[in-house]
């Protein structure tokens, strides 16, 4: 394989100026979002990016829409022109996207390049799904109906080799990379289990902060005194929280749900002219690596290569002040962490297991809640992610305000296997 | 171009587990692919392969989707076939409680797997056995 990264440089410097995410809960039944179709979603993100970033959406001179399954859950295609209109953008050039959970940050590339090469000034990357629901054909997009979970994993399944049937497997590659981090470093499967169980722990410290976090409304301490338990860990060892594979447990997975995330990145030229010195962060680097889903560890290799060299990052252990895992399984933590080097090999563990990277640690990962407490609204989770890094680093964060600068982010998606995507950001 | 997929399924179809190998660089692609990705050479030919594994990554698979259901639970295996190539599979001979097979894995004896073919619903698929 030729994993050499070419060092490509932006011809015009690009900063996000606002950002937005809708709480991510479920449209059934979140009094926040209730009755909310993917139009409302994406609306109430952008106009939040849009207040955010002090304009309006005249402003805005293209955008990019990323949907996982328009299709399965929006009956719809081609939902660039749907939303367009929705989002004041009508008649503006605007593209929809797809890479699977990733999406989000895909757009959020193409919105960046397009700025870079002048065909924009200021451009918007937005992403909405809405996957506890599905539409009903020929009534409209507010009357929905159950989706059975059965039928919504086959449909994301869609996102993993046909021709040579590798989809056998994803449903519980929740064990395959956590098991084979255990072998390495010499865990036991109860080592294993803390340091699972810890990962959650982590993420929903943080969500029941964020306010966007809406499904995470108990502590695991709190749900462990409500079942007349000692600690938060008893309760994630117990019953209410079974195995389903030899390592993974029900909490270790993402919550799916519904959201949206949007994100306006601006020309660096302009930043000044705008005002908007005090909302500027820069996209310094990306890099993205498309392969089938059995390519994982290549696929890591190749998008933090890229990214690096674009971003001038050589020792990530010291450069970077934050890391967000695509931890829709929950063993990411720190197979993905490790793999870019934010820590040593071996090391993710014992910083997850001692609490450090959580919120309020030392070397921190996501404060939103992760895809386990915030939940996982699939294509717009990666915009929500960068989002929120983004929030951090300009110490906006409130009560999960990270305890020390976060000058630097590193956010890394995947996307149902095949698309694996990091994205960069520096404080301007 | 020909129809690599239709051919991979007839040869296994035949009993025989074969890959696309670069004339130019000798890499073997198993399952096959049209353009090398070692050294993007484009003349490839088929060869049968060894059928021998080695396994990477176990995953013990409770709920696959509906069309995978009648073998559930399954391990599946994330595993290198000895001409170099990434090829996932199920795990045919591994069974039992998932504390002694994370043992089995952790002291490599679950390391040498073997590919078969396994006959299915109108198609043939390699599947591994631990040797």
């Amino acid at each position: 394989m030729n994993n050499t990264a070419k060092r490509w440089t932006l011809s015009r410097g690009v900063s996000i100026v606002g950002v937005g995410y809708t709480p991510f809960g479920l449209i059934g039944k979140s009094p926040e979002i209730k009755d909310f179709t993917e139009r409302e979603l994406v609306s109430m993100a952008f106009m939040e990016a849009l207040q955010d970033a002090r304009l309006e959406a005249k402003d805005v001179d293209a955008f990019f829409v990323a949907q996982y399954m328009a299709e399965t859950l929006s009956s719809s295609n081609s939902v660039a022109g749907l939303y367009a209109d929705w989002m004041g953008l009508r008649l503006k050039p605007g593209f929809h996207m797809e890479g699977a959970c990733c999406s989000s940050t895909l757009t959020l590339r193409n919105a960046v390049q397009m700025v870079a090469s002048s065909t924009a000034d200021i451009a918007l990357s937005c992403a909405v799904e809405t996957t506890s629901s599905s539409p009903v054909p020929g009534k409209p997009a507010h009357i929905r109906e159950q989706m059975p979970t059965d039928v919504l994993w086959e449909k994301t399944m869609y996102g993993c080799d046909h021709g040579y049937l590798y989809w056998a497997g994803t449903p519980t590659s929740f064990d395959g990379c956590a098991l084979n981090y255990a072998k390495r470093h010499g865990l036991t499967l109860e080592q294993l289990d803390d340091v699972l169980n810890m990962s959650a722990y982590n993420n929903r410290r943080a969500g029941v902060l964020n306010p966007k976090a809406v499904m995470a409304t108990k502590t695991f301490e709190e749900e462990a005194a409500e079942h007349g338990m000692k600690s938060g860990m008893d309760f994630l060892r117990s019953d209410f929280n079974p195995k389903f594979s030899v390592s993974a447990r029900f909490l270790h997975c993402a919550a799916t749900c519904d959201g949206a995330s949007a994100i306006i990145v601006m020309a660096d030229d302009l930043v000044k002219k705008y005002g908007l010195e005090d909302r500027a962060v820069k996209v310094a680097g990306f890099g993205t690596a498309a392969a089938t889903s059995a390519s994982q560890p290549e696929q890591y290799e190749s998008a933090i290569k890229q990214a690096y060299a674009m971003a001038g990052i050589t020792v990530p252990r010291h450069e970077l002040d934050y890391f967000s895992p695509h931890d829709c399984l929950i063993a990411r933590q720190f197979t993905q962490s490790e793999a870019a080097g934010f820590f040593d090999p071996g090391e993710a563990w014992k910083y997850i297991l001692e609490g450090r990277t959580a919120f309020d640690g030392d070397r921190i990962f996501h404060t939103s809640g992760g895809r386990s407490s915030m939940g996982h609204a699939w294509a717009a989770s990666a915009g929500a992610e960068v989002a929120e890094a983004v929030i951090q680093m300009r110490g906006e964060a409130g009560a999960r305000q990270a305890n020390h600068p976060i000058n630097s982010a590193m956010i890394m998606n995947e996307g149902a296997g095949p698309n694996v995507n990091v994205t960069i950001l520096k404080k301007a | 171009m020909t129809a690599i997929t239709k051919q991979w399924y007839d040869y296994l179809e035949e009993g025989r587990l074969m890959g696309l190998k670069c004339k130019k660089c000798g890499a073997v692609h198993f399952p096959p692919f049209p353009i090398c990705r070692e050294c993007s050479g484009t003349d490839m030919e088929w060869v049968e392969i060894s059928g021998e594994g080695h396994l990477d990554e176990i995953a013990l698979v409770t709920a696959p989707d509906q069309w995978f259901e009648q073998y559930a639970p399954y391990y599946y295996a994330y595993a290198h076939v000895a001409e170099g190539s990434v090829f996932e599979s199920m795990l045919v001979n591994v069974e039992g409680d998932p504390a002694d097979v994370y043992e089995q894995f952790l002291a490599g004896k679950l390391d040498h797997l073997k590919l078969e073919i396994q006959k299915r619903d109108g198609y043939s698929y390699p599947v591994y056995r631990c040797v």
